[in-house]
Order: C-alpha cells, then sequence, then structure tokens
C-alpha cells in the first residue's frame, strides 16, 4: 500500500510539473503570437489540425499545435476557408520607411512688406512621407491603419513640445500599388517675434509613425525622438489631440503663456 | 328440473353469457370515457380560440406638449457665395477662388466619415465652421474689401476703407454696404468673441481662403451677430481692444468702439470714456465702452464688427464688467475682466488663446455667459 501511495505520489509530481512547463510554454507562445488564435486548420485533402499561426514561410505556412509543436502546411494545401483567414485576420509582414523633408512656407506679400520685415516671422512646413511595404507574400484584404505624428519643441520654453499636425489612413494593398501603399502628413512650424519681442513658436522637433492592425495591435513604428521610443508615450501620444502642448514624458502641459513686460510700447 | 332451469335463467340476458349488470356497467363507463374525451376536445380547441385580450389602458393624464423654444442651426455648410462668384473663374486674375473643401483636414485624412458632432480641433480663434451650441451662437461673415465680389484687386486705399466701415455703421450695420466687396465662403460660429493679437495674414484663412502669396490680407472685416441674454439682468459695460477695428453694438446701439486709436473716430462716432488707454491688452491700450442693460430673461441682438486695415497684426479683445462686481486686479492693476462668452470656450480654444494672451489679461473660465439658450 505504501509503495503505492509513493508511487502514485510521484507520478503525480512528474504531471505537475509537465503542467506546469506547458503553461509556461503556452503563456511565451501565446505572447508571442498576439494576432492568431487556436482554431482547427483543414487541407484540401480533408487533413485537420487544431494550431494557431505561427508565420508564413516562404510559400508554407506554419502553424503551432496546442502541445507546441510545429505543423507546416504549403499554402496551396491550405482550404479556400483558411486561406481568407490568413488575408484578413492575420496582418502581414510590413516594412516602414520614412522621410521626412522642410520647406519654407510662402507668405502673403502683406507679410514681406518692408515694414514688417524687421520682424522675424517665419514659416516651414514639415512633411513626413511614409512607405508601408508588405513583405508577405500571402494578400491581404484586412484594414490597417497608418497614424502619422508631427512633432514641434517650443522656442521660448524647451521643455514644452507640441502635436503640431497629426493624420491618419487606412492601408490598401492593391495589383496597382504593388503592395507598396504611401501616404503623407504636413504640418506648420512658425517662429516669430511676439508682440512682447520674444522670439515664440515651434520648431519642428520629429515625427512619430504607426501602424495597427484591425484590433489596434501596433504592427511597426518609426521616430526619430528618442523619447518617443517608449511604448507609454507613444500610447500617450496617439491621444493627444493636435496643438496640444506636453513634456518629455508625454504628460500634459498648459499651453505657454506670453511673458508680461513692462516698457510696453506700439507695436 | 329446477337446477337446470336456474342455470339456463343465469345464462339468459341481453348477451349470451354475460350477466346485465357487467354490460350495464360496461355501457355506463364507455358512456363516461366518450363524454370525458368529447370535453376534452372541446377544451383544446376552445383554447386554440382564444384571443389575446390586452388590459385595460391605464387612466393618464394629458401631457401638454409646448414648441420646443430652441432653435436647431442648420449645420449644413453655408450656401456657396453665388452671387459674387464669378461663373468665368478665368477672368479674376487677382484672386484665386478658394475651394470649400480645403478648410480643416483634422486625423481622419483619407479614411473619410460623416461629422454628427463638430470637431472643436478645428476651432479656431475666430469660430468654428459648425455650430458648437445651436442658438448661442455668434455667426461670422468675412468680408474683403481690398477685393470686389469677382475677385478683382480694387487696390482699396486707407480712406476708403475707413469710409466703408463708416457707411455700415452710419446705415444701421446693414451688411448690404459690404455687397460690393468679397464675402468669404465659409461663415464661422462662436460663442466668444475674443482674439489675442496675432499675425492678419491667418484670419482670412480660417474663413476658407487660404494663406498665400495669391491673397492680400489687409483692409478686411468679420461682421458677427448674434443675441444676448441674462436670465437675472443687469447693467454691464465692454472693455476691449481691436486693431484696427472693434465695435460693438447692443439692440441697435453701438456700446464700445475699442478701434485702433488713430483711426477710432473716423470708424464711427464716438466720445470715449474717461476710463481710455488707461491699461494694456495685448499691444495696445483698451478702450472702455458705455453702460447698458439687460431685462430679465429677454434676448436681444448684439453685433460685432472686427477688421484689419494695414495688415501686420489683428486682434479683438472683448471683456465685459459687470456693475456692482468687483474683479481682481491683474500686475497693472487692471480688473481681470471675464472674456465676452454665451458658452464654456472649448479646451482646444482656451489654448489656443492662452498661448497668446499675457496672464491677468482676461478671465477665460468666468461663469458670466450671456446664453439666450
Amino acid at each position: 500500500m505504501r509503495v503505492d501511495i509513493m508511487q502514485m505520489w510521484n507520478c503525480f509530481r512528474r504531471r505537475k510539473k509537465t503542467a506546469s512547463i506547458f503553461l509556461v510554454l503556452t503563456v511565451v507562445f501565446f505572447s508571442g503570437s498576439v494576432f492568431s488564435e487556436m482554431r482547427i486548420w483543414e487541407e484540401i485533402s480533408g487533413v485537420q489540425v487544431k494550431a494557431e499561426f505561427e508565420r508564413e514561410l516562404f510559400d508554407s505556412v506554419q502553424l503551432r499545435r496546442p502541445d507546441g509543436s510545429l505543423y507546416s502546411v504549403p499554402l496551396e494545401n491550405l482550404s479556400a476557408q483558411d486561406i481568407k483567414y490568413i488575408r484578413t485576420m492575420i496582418p502581414p509582414k510590413i516594412e516602414l520607411s520614412v522621410r521626412t523633408k522642410k520647406r519654407s512656407k510662402e507668405r502673403s506679400k502683406n507679410i514681406t512688406r518692408a515694414d514688417y520685415e524687421q520682424f522675424q516671422d517665419d514659416i516651414n512646413v514639415a512633411t513626413a512621407s511614409v512607405e508601408v511595404e508588405k513583405k508577405s507574400r500571402t494578400d491581404y484584404d484586412g484594414n490597417l491603419r497608418l497614424e502619422i505624428y508631427l512633432v514641434g519643441r517650443e522656442v521660448f520654453t524647451p521643455d514644452i513640445y507640441r502635436l503640431s499636425g497629426k493624420r491618419a489612413s487606412q492601408v490598401k494593398f492593391t495589383e496597382e500599388n504593388k503592395g507598396i501603399y504611401t501616404f503623407e502628413a504636413s504640418a506648420d512650424f512658425r517662429v516669430y517675434m511676439e508682440y512682447n519681442y520674444d522670439l515664440r513658436g515651434a520648431n519642428y522637433e520629429g515625427h512619430l509613425v504607426v501602424v495597427v492592425d484591425p484590433k489596434g495591435n501596433k504592427l511597426a513604428s518609426d521616430t526619430n525622438i528618442s523619447w518617443l521610443k517608449d511604448e507609454a508615450n507613444v500610447e500617450a501620444l496617439r491621444q493627444f489631440r493636435v496643438d496640444q502642448f506636453f513634456d518629455e514624458s508625454c504628460t500634459k502641459r498648459s499651453a505657454p503663456r506670453p511673458r508680461y513686460y513692462n516698457s510696453r510700447r506700439e507695436f | 328440473m329446477s337446477a337446470v332451469k336456474k342455470k339456463s335463467e343465469k345464462k339468459q340476458g341481453l348477451i349470451k353469457g354475460q350477466s346485465t349488470s357487467v354490460l350495464v356497467s360496461i355501457g355506463v363507463h364507455a358512456a363516461l370515457l366518450i363524454a370525458a374525451s368529447t370535453y376534452v376536445a372541446v377544451q383544446i380547441v376552445e383554447s386554440k380560440k382564444a384571443v389575446f385580450v390586452p388590459p385595460v389602458p391605464k387612466e393618464r393624464p394629458k401631457m401638454n406638449l409646448k414648441k420646443p423654444r430652441v432653435k436647431m442651426k442648420k449645420t449644413s455648410k453655408p450656401r456657396s457665395t453665388s452671387r459674387i462668384v464669378s461663373k468665368n473663374a478665368a477672368s479674376m486674375p487677382d484672386l484665386q477662388l478658394p475651394d470649400i473643401s480645403s478648410a480643416g483636414s483634422g486625423l481622419g485624412g483619407g479614411v473619410g466619415g460623416y461629422e454628427l458632432v463638430p470637431n472643436v480641433e478645428d476651432m479656431s480663434l475666430f469660430g468654428g465652421s459648425k455650430s458648437v451650441a445651436s442658438g448661442n451662437d455668434f455667426v461670422g461673415t468675412f468680408y474683403s474689401l481690398q477685393y470686389d465680389r469677382n475677385g478683382k484687386n480694387l487696390q482699396t486705399s486707407d480712406q476708403e476703407y475707413e469710409q466703408a466701415i463708416r457707411e455700415f455703421v452710419d446705415k444701421d450695420w446693414n451688411p448690404y454696404v459690404f455687397f460690393p466687396y468679397y464675402r468669404g465662403p465659409q461663415k464661422l460660429y462662436t460663442t466668444q468673441i475674443f482674439i489675442p493679437t496675432i499675425s492678419s495674414e491667418f484670419g482670412p484663412s480660417f474663413f476658407g481662403i487660404p494663406a498665400g502669396p495669391d491673397f492680400d490680407p489687409i483692409m478686411w472685416c468679420v461682421h458677427y451677430k448674434g443675441k444676448i441674454m441674462r436670465k437675472d439682468g443687469g447693467r454691464f459695460r465692454f472693455w476691449g481692444f481691436g486693431d484696427d477695428v472693434l465695435l460693438v453694438r447692443v439692440n441697435g446701439e453701438v456700446v464700445l468702439n475699442a478701434s485702433y486709436v488713430f483711426a477710432r473716430p473716423r470708424y464711427c462716432p464716438w466720445d470715449g470714456n474717461k476710463e481710455d488707454y488707461q491699461y494694456w491688452l495685448g499691444h495696445a491700450e483698451a478702450a472702455v465702452g458705455n453702460w447698458f442693460e439687460l431685462e430679465p430673461g429677454v434676448p436681444v441682438e448684439m453685433e460685432v464688427l472686427i477688421g484689419e486695415q494695414p495688415g501686420g497684426q489683428i486682434c479683438g479683445y472683448l471683456l465685459v464688467e459687470e456693475e456692482g462686481e468687483t474683479y481682481f486686479k491683474n500686475q497693472q492693476g487692471m480688473p481681470i475682466l471675464p472674456v465676452f462668452k454665451t458658452a464654456e470656450i472649448p479646451e482646444p480654444v482656451k489654448d489656443k488663446i492662452k498661448y497668446t494672451l499675457i496672464e491677468g489679461e482676461g478671465d477665460l473660465d468666468s461663469d458670466l455667459m450671456f446664453n439666450v439658450y
């Protein structure tokens, strides 16, 4: 009896250990494949397998079974329903490329009159041009969303930034664009002399570009601002409206006010 | 013999071989069964035929529905100014007619959609393209006296501009005076009249005229019209400063001429007040208006004319003082007066105002509002 109990206990311990390992693996794998779900896949031959999408590899699809093992299926062998699932529910691999340029804005005749040339007043237009290229071989019919944010840095109060422009678009990969979707956003950055003779306004600081899937999961991002590489800052910035002021931790700040000055004179 | 007889008597009855009582019993039971079955069948049929009879409605008192007082402003875009726009665009070398659809492009560009609620992010210091507070809006119309209705540059002189403004005032603020001139395609809706000092080139762009080398942002004005009311009535006066034109009329009477001091009397006859020019608002001194009274709960019409003459800077600071109230003082010793408004100022607009407003030169968060609805 005693021996039987010990055997039973050892068996239980082994099973518990196995269950723990399984749980850890499951968590890791789930975290690694947040876009897919466990489902029944069916090949055109009728073979079915319960698995979740792992990755696309050349002309095949790798699926991960509940036990963790990988199962590889050529794309052409998958059922039409599975192909449709991949094309709409599994976001493709994409590559982002961002180019920015600045140009001086053409002003009205009035602002270039000699009377006012003594006062500095320049507007630069910054434009971020984005290319989203689909790298997966499978077509994608779902909706990805591309967001572009343009950030300025205050001249008089350099610890304050401003969201000067933002724009969004649905990403479409079509035969016409050959899997490369382009989009751009522009914003004005004006630096001028305020009526209190302080230099105010904002210079272009940089951009943030984000691509999200239909569920709002971030697929890719690009920025040339170091403190925008922080995920929390990115999420905070995405909620800001245009002309929102904030600091490097993406905490909202009040609009900077002009200084009071004692010796006022006619402008 | 008698036993046989008895035996034969026993066998006689309705059915041979059965006693009469048994047969009668069977008959009675059969009859009962048939009757019962019939009854059940009838009940079933009757229940199928049952019709729902709704409960008798409860007596409810009649509600006297009054016609709502609120008039919904049309949120559709204003009519294109076909009466002043030339059909032949090629004959207008001086002004590129603005495309109304080019006004405003926030997040969502390229996606499209139908806005049921105005986007406050798109609101400017001069107002927004849609009403945000139906019935309490002031509607602003832009006129450029530099161009005629067809967009031809008139090269308007300072004197001609001042005469046109004066004619508008003398003819009871009739906008028909501006009929010969170019009218902006986009009316704006606002619930506050408070424009801190900004470059004059940005004014026209909010009314649908793109800023740029094709449009000279001088010799223009904006005419705002709306209604004001105070539930409890009261006595009020405006303080303000306009570069170059700021005129306010309440119930048909000019109560403030806070235009630039050099041209003030040329725009509108005005006696001035002893408190004039004691304090600075923005980049020049403030003027003080005449007291006016509002009867409790009675809406009255109010109009504001803001204008820019030679270019440079534009502003239209409009503050309001209530008689009998005490106010904190700012660094200059000027009372920190409420900004004129008919509704709470949206946060994005507040930020735009604050960015160019020295602290203490206007209270954006005061409870004083002149809403009718």
